[in-house]
């Protein structure tokens, strides 16, 4: 049976491990055994791109020392998994044979949605809800990762389900990090747009695949539309996985 | 227009509580960018264009020197007369000296980006000419005193009823809400201005080395009658204008204007070269090329600051722009809006003082996907925090102090060890559970930004890690435990 390395963000581990637990159950259930590296912290995107590249430089290599033995390495964040495959050739450029490394490790870092379906093969992950969703395209996978189909036929396997358009679902939620605080008044503009789209979608829950996103279009939808849910993909399959039928 | 980029913030508010504007800039957006994929289509490779005009534009900046003279060399034995501005004064200086030299009193433009640049229009004003500008969106806001509100939308944002309102008061026309009667009498009032005018002035959409040509993109027609009805034309237009062949301009014309306005092609394309020449219908006795670097070659040395000078001002990513779809043009506080904006006006105004327009970036990456230049927006948007971060005398950026610096630091410290990420993690997670009320966090003294408009959700009972943990002495066997494979060294 294969092994993945689950490579867990920080804003996972410390706020929402549910989605961990999550990512661990939909992994297991698509036959392999994940394993936890406890020495991992975080990848350091807020630092790059804030511009601190300098102080992203140690977290960098740290990453780079933890997985660099692992065959796969899986994330169940965009963002993440954009900063190690894309940033850290930029924040490791005046350190060559660093910069190496981190590119040999990073060609084995996948989204958890590529992951399964790109690697594995497996669109189905036999779960079942009756009911109308839709999907967020978050830009770290649709843009920075080119990662646009994958969710899409996780999602439409699921039994019973209905994914319905939404309108400028390619379109950014607003949270750009340290944006949605320093802008408050754009990015609530360009949420409040988002959940809006949402609303009238007539899904019940909208599905994305990216933490940031996640608590940008939750946290408001918390707020104001108490009835509605945002998810992470990787929650919704496991908390709708159907029993185990095979032996 | 003197630039304000410094204002980005408070302009902000301002734009998002005008709804008006702010629909319209939704709106405005919506509709080019939906132009701009139905005109791709006719392409039977779009992204291979794209990547044609993208290398071409970094294979023309790479030769640009080289480039530009081989221009002035083919320009001025086409007949046309080349001259070299460093900065905005003295190409201001230079053109209002050819048009007072003449003793020219009234000047029509076609719509150029960089005469906004210069402010080129009270330079001659100053100096007794006036000026009337061709397009009719310009000229409506510039009767009006306005900025233009869209790069190929000037007046966009203004009514039937406001316009109609300036053109009773400037000609005396009959009150009227049809837009064909108000082209019509702008254009019955501005015919006689082309007519009696001793000067055209435009910009250079593209100008080409082995031939010695600029190319001007419209659609009005107003352009191709500023160069050939008044006896004299006089084209404005920065460096990085410069192709190396005639099939690289017409290929970067198609994409300029399909990621423009959204048309296959645009009405006009006029390509001259050199003034009217004998035995030629038509075209001005002189033309004059006004070639003006105005702080481009300050960042050109910097190979990747230089990538900015790409740009063919499509406006492409003004369409597409989360932010710029909220709040429009004037914002940006200068002539270069948008994604454009924020990577023109922090070279050409300051990086310091241009700084809310790319801090204010939600990195969704959507500008660089449609850029026919190939910028890699986001890139340079970090260049630029690391200059205000570090400072940076080559181009007079200083170096700011940054409140988020310190919390920098402290998170990776924090995060570069496993025993002081647990330990922030702990203090972190119980500063955060005294204000977990039903089920979220309403609100923190921190952070105050983020709970303007959403809540964060309570932290789980437990971290991730300790779960797993937990599960791994529940039971070892259930999982592969990679054990003493790593240890944490550099």
């Amino acid at each position: 049976m294969g092994e993945v390395s689950l490579f867990i963000p920080c804003s996972v581990d410390l706020l929402l491990a549910d989605l961990g637990q999550a990512t661990v159950e939909v992994l297991r259930r698509a036959g392999v055994v994940p394993f936890y590296r406890p020495e991992q912290t975080c990848c350091g995107h807020p630092a790059i791109t804030a511009g601190h590249v300098d102080l992203a430089v140690d977290l960098a290599k740290r990453f780079v020392v933890i997985f660099e033995k692992d065959e796969f390495i899986v994330c169940p964040a965009g963002s993440c998994v954009y900063t190690v495959k894309k940033l850290y050739p930029k924040v490791l450029q005046s350190e060559p044979a660093w910069q190496k490394r981190a590119e040999a490790v990073a060609s084995r870092v996948y989204e958890l949605s590529e992951y399964l379906v790109d690697v594995l093969g497996i669109e189905d992950l036999g779960a079942e809800y009756q009911g109308k969703v839709a999907y967020h395209e978050s830009c770290s996978l649709l843009r920075h990762l080119g990662i646009d189909q994958q969710p899409k036929r996780l999602i439409s396997n699921i039994r019973g389900v209905e994914l319905v358009a939404l309108n400028e679902a390619d379109v950014c939620c607003g949270f750009g990090g340290e944006f949605s605080i320093k802008y408050p008044e754009l990015s609530g503009a360009i949420l409040g747009d988002k959940v809006r789209n949402f609303i009238n979608s007539g899904a019940d829950v909208l599905l994305l695949s990216d933490p940031g996103c996640l608590l940008n279009i939750a946290g408001y939808i918390n707020r104001n539309h108490p009835e509605k849910r945002a998810m992470h993909l990787a929650a919704f399959l496991a908390s709708n996985l159907r029993e185990e039928v095979t032996a | 227009m003197i630039p304000q980029t410094e204002r980005f913030r408070e302009m902000v508010l301002e734009s998002l509580n005008n709804e008006r504007r702010r629909q319209l800039a939704g709106q405005v957006a919506g509709v080019f960018r939906f132009l701009r994929i139905y005109a791709l289509q006719s392409y039977a490779d779009p992204a291979q264009v794209m990547r044609n005009v993208a290398q071409s534009r970094a294979n023309s900046l790479e030769r640009l020197p080289e480039l530009l003279e081989r221009f002035e060399e083919r320009a001025t034995a086409a007949g046309a007369k080349v001259y070299w501005a460093r900065d905005a004064h003295e190409a201001n200086q230079l053109i209002t000296d050819i048009v007072t030299g003449k003793g020219i009193k009234l000047a029509v433009k076609g719509k150029s980006m960089v005469s906004e640049e210069t402010e080129l229009n009270h330079a001659l004003e100053d100096a007794g000419v006036e000026v009337y500008e061709g397009d009719l969106g310009e000229f409506i806001v510039q009767q009006l005193g306005q900025p233009p509100f869209h790069i190929v939308g000037p007046a966009i944002h203004l009514t039937a009823e406001e316009i109609s309102d300036l053109f009773v008061s400037l000609m005396g026309i009959e009150p009227t809400n049809d837009p064909v009667a108000l082209g019509r009498a702008a254009r019955v009032h501005l015919r006689d201005k082309f007519a009696s005018a001793g000067v055209g002035i435009t910009g250079v959409n593209v100008a080409v080395a082995e031939t010695g040509s600029i190319c001007l993109v419209e659609n009005e027609g107003n352009i191709r009658l500023a160069t050939s009805k008044p006896r004299i034309h006089i084209a404005l237009m920065s460096i990085e204008k410069l192709v190396g062949t005639v099939d690289e301009a017409l290929q970067a014309i198609g994409l300029l204007t399909k990621s423009c306005t959204g048309q296959k092609i645009s009405s006009y394309v006029s390509v001259i070269t050199g003034p009217r020449k004998d035995g030629e219908s038509d075209g001005p006795d002189e033309l004059h090329i006004v070639i003006m670097d105005n702080g481009r070659t300050a960042f050109y040395q910097d190979q990747e600051l230089r990538q900015a000078l790409r740009c063919i001002r499509c406006g492409a990513c003004l369409g597409v722009c989360p932010v710029y779809t909220r709040v429009g043009g004037p914002t940006y506080g200068w002539i270069y809006s948008g994604p454009m904006g924020a990577v023109l006006n922090p070279l050409l105004v300051g990086v310091n003082r241009s700084k809310d327009l790319f801090e204010s970036c939600t990195q969704c990456g959507i500008c660089q996907e449609v850029c026919p230049g190939g910028i890699k927006h986001l890139d340079l948007y970090n260049r630029f925090r690391q200059m205000v971060i570090y400072g940076f005398p080559a181009l007079g950026v200083k170096k700011e102090p940054d409140a988020s610096a310190i919390f920098m630091k402290l998170f990776t410290w924090g995060m570069s060890s496993p025993w002081r990420y647990r330990l922030g993690a702990a203090v972190g997670r119980l500063f955060l559970k005294r204000y977990v009320k039903d089920g979220s966090i309403k609100n923190l003294p921190i952070l105050k930004g983020w709970f303007r408009y959403r809540d964060l959700p309570a932290p789980a009972a437990h971290t991730f890690r300790d779960w797993w943990a937990s599960q791994q002495s529940n039971n070892v066997n259930l999982n592969a435990v990679k054990e003493g494979s790593v240890t944490h060294g550099q």
